[in-house]
């Protein structure tokens, strides 16, 4: 989950100390009952018991800690606005996931592309452009292609003849520039 | 959103369709009657349809939605073929319920899954493994309509991990089918596998297990914190989990009824298993061995039937797809790596203890599990102490060990820097057979009461027998 808190904090803190004694109450209230229930006092019996009651008590005596967590990761997720929500991966990655929209307004569907970025710090570029951009094809050469897509890296030093080079403007993230060119065929 | 939730369901209800008939149509259950039967016959259908599906694809089909609804009605209607059998008589359970027991855990449980699946239907496709290679190979199969060599014979898509097996995949295609490209709402679909697991598991030991005894273990394992955040990842562990319990738990029925239905829903879970990910190999490698042996000792024909089967989900789920990357030269990134390589192991075994050390740390992490796995496992020293069959405690301890030795090897052999596969890995791969050993707690302990309590069981007179013996 994307938000979760990474610590209880004192909210947290205190839903668990209070779960845990609670449960433990549960718990041994549980194992009494249990005993009784499964016939006596054997060693068996008393142990099986114990197994239930300590599931018992220490899910129950947790479950508000572990819902109030996951209410926290739900109150970010919530509010997360829909053309945000389904390019989160991009700008979790420092990359602006509007440019791949206007990439993908660009290259025609079915159309292929090359794509690089200039380092390994970059690294999350090439895979998101490779989903975001279906069902456009990347290909392994910049002469197979017929777009080629850069970050930070001028296309024209590809060694690739090209009939166009166009900047994408990004409003986030990465400020290197991000290239678009068609290759001349 | 609310539009597409339904269509999700409206695809979870042609799974649930195609479930139905295979479970008719393997053995002499009647049509689901409880809403347990309905999470079993839901994930057959999963199962039947995620190991069908990539048949399709590698036969040039593109899983488009009439393709879909046939293949669900066509399962669906396989089931009639057949007359179904009248259902043998449940065992009658000895021992009563402590009512306010059971209410309580049923209705934690109930209600942190409903929390649960508000959550994760807000969750966001971010997780990277989902976003670069699960999810995307998804939206290849019905973008480029298949299974596409442009894309999955290409150099340059390998980081999508094009050799994995393809059963998630497939199924999330099939959502995208019927709801579009919601990554968000695409969350529940995991969630539904495993809530309908927590139901199938109720199914599968409901004449077996007390309900108090059944339903602390199964709240313990709805709360377990890293099954919530993995089932929200979008990753395939939590589904793989799924299918190799339910394998595990079917194949414990056929071992204790001899029921031929019970037979054909381990293959089709074992097989599922194999086409959700390639640590389903190890997983169904060591629940198969286990099975045999144990059926050996009772009964050659049953071990010769349980190797049969586990050879025919072998050819359903791995033969095929193996064969395709193949023939279409799909760039492959799995490999054993140096698990075959004396001279590397030799050089490595250094590796073995930081390895152990790590997957236990992460097995008996209280913030991961709470105490899940430490229970399974007093469950399964109780019954090998006290319970007169001791053959499922040895089932469940053997098929753990074995998948716990098989991740173990993994890292030993791995080609890459231990630390890393393991940082970005251990806590995911253990899901499987941690879950194993906790869904088998139920039958475990009420083993351990059976041959306890009741003098007139013949657990407890074959428990008898046993320490006279000594």
């Amino acid at each position: 989950m994307i938000a979760l808190p990474s610590s209880p904090g004192a909210y947290g803190t205190a839903l668990i100390v209070a779960g845990l004694v609670l449960g433990s109450a549960l718990g041994w209230v549980a194992w009494g009952r249990l005993r009784r229930l499964f016939g006596g006092g054997g060693a068996a019996t008393t142990a099986v018991a114990g197994v239930l009651a300590v599931a018992l008590a220490s899910s129950v005596g947790l479950a508000p800690f572990l819902a109030w967590r996951v209410v926290q990761n739900l109150r970010y997720t919530s509010r997360i606005q829909r053309p945000i929500v389904e390019r989160i991966a991009a700008y979790e990655n420092n990359l602006d996931g509007a440019a791949f929209d206007k990439v993908a307004r660009i290259i025609p569907r079915h159309a292929t592309f090359y794509v690089e970025a200039s380092d390994p710090v970059r690294m999350n570029f090439a895979p998101w452009a490779l989903s975001a951009l279906l069902p456009r094809i990347a290909v392994g050469e910049p002469a197979q292609a017929q777009w080629i897509l850069t970050l930070a890296i001028d296309p024209r030093t590809l060694g690739v003849p090209l009939a166009s080079v166009r900047r994408i403007p990004t409003g986030y993230g990465d400020a290197a520039p991000v290239y678009l060119a068609r290759v001349a065929r | 959103m609310i539009g597409d939730v339904l269509a999700l369901l409206g695809a979870n209800a042609c799974l649930l369709a195609a479930g139905v008939g295979v479970l008719r149509l393997a053995g002499p259950r009647r049509p689901p009657a409880r809403l347990a039967d309905l999470g079993l016959a839901y994930l057959a259908g999963v199962a039947a349809v995620g190991v069908i599906s990539p048949l399709l694809l590698m036969a040039g089909l593109d899983l488009t939605l009439p393709e879909v609804l046939l293949l669900c009605a066509g399962l669906f209607l396989t089931g009639f073929l057949r007359r179904g059998r009248e259902p043998a008589p449940e065992r009658r359970l000895r021992l009563a319920d402590d009512l306010r027991v059971v209410l309580l855990a049923a209705g934690v449980t109930a209600a942190f899954l409903v929390l649960l699946a508000v959550v994760v239907s807000f969750e966001p496709l971010y997780r990277s493994d989902a976003w670069a290679q699960w999810t995307p190979k998804a939206r290849a199969i019905v973008l480029l309509g298949g299974l596409d060599p442009r894309l999955f014979s290409s150099q340059a898509y390998r980081g999508m991990n094009l050799d994995y097996p393809l059963l998630m995949p497939s199924l999330e295609a099939i959502d995208f089918r019927f709801m579009g490209f919601n990554t968000q709402v695409l969350h529940l679909q995991p969630l539904f596998l495993f809530v309908a697991y927590l139901a199938a598991l109720a199914a599968l030991v409901r004449d077996r297990v007390p309900r108090t005894v059944l339903w602390p273990i199964l709240l313990a394992i709805a709360l377990a914190p890293t099954l919530a955040i993995q089932t929200a990842s979008l990753y395939a562990d939590v589904p793989l989990a799924v299918f190799f319990g339910l394998a595990g738990l079917c194949g414990w029925r056929w071992l204790g009824d001899g029921d031929r239905g019970s037979l054909a829903l381990f293959g089709l879970f074992a097989a599922a298993a194999l086409a959700t990910k390639i640590e389903g190999r190890i997983f169904v490698g060591a629940l198969a061995l286990l099975l045999v042996v144990i059926a050996w000792r009772g009964s050659r024909a049953r071990a010769f039937a349980t190797a049969g089967v586990v050879a025919a989900a072998v050819l359903l789920a791995v033969v095929p797809w193996d064969v395709w990357t193949r023939v279409h030269d799909v760039p492959v990134n799995f490999s054993e790596g140096n698990a075959f390589s004396p001279s590397f192991l030799a050089a490595n075994t250094g590796r073995i203890p930081h390895t152990v050390y790590v997957l236990l740390r992460d097995l008996l992490d209280p913030t991961a599990w709470l105490l899940l796995v430490p229970l399974g496992l007093a469950a399964v020293l109780l019954s090998l102490r006290f319970s007169a069959r001791r053959s499922e405690a040895a089932l469940v301890l053997g098929t753990f060990g074995l998948s716990f030795a098989g991740l173990v090897w993994t890292y030993w052999s791995t080609p890459f820097d231990l630390d890393w596969h393991l940082g970005t890995s251990a806590t995911r791969v253990i899901i499987a057979p941690a879950l194993f050993c906790a869904s088998f707690a139920p039958v475990l302990l009420a083993g351990v009461l059976e041959s306890a309590g009741d003098p007139a069981s013949p657990a407890r007179a074959e428990l008898e027998a046993r320490r006279a013996l000594r």
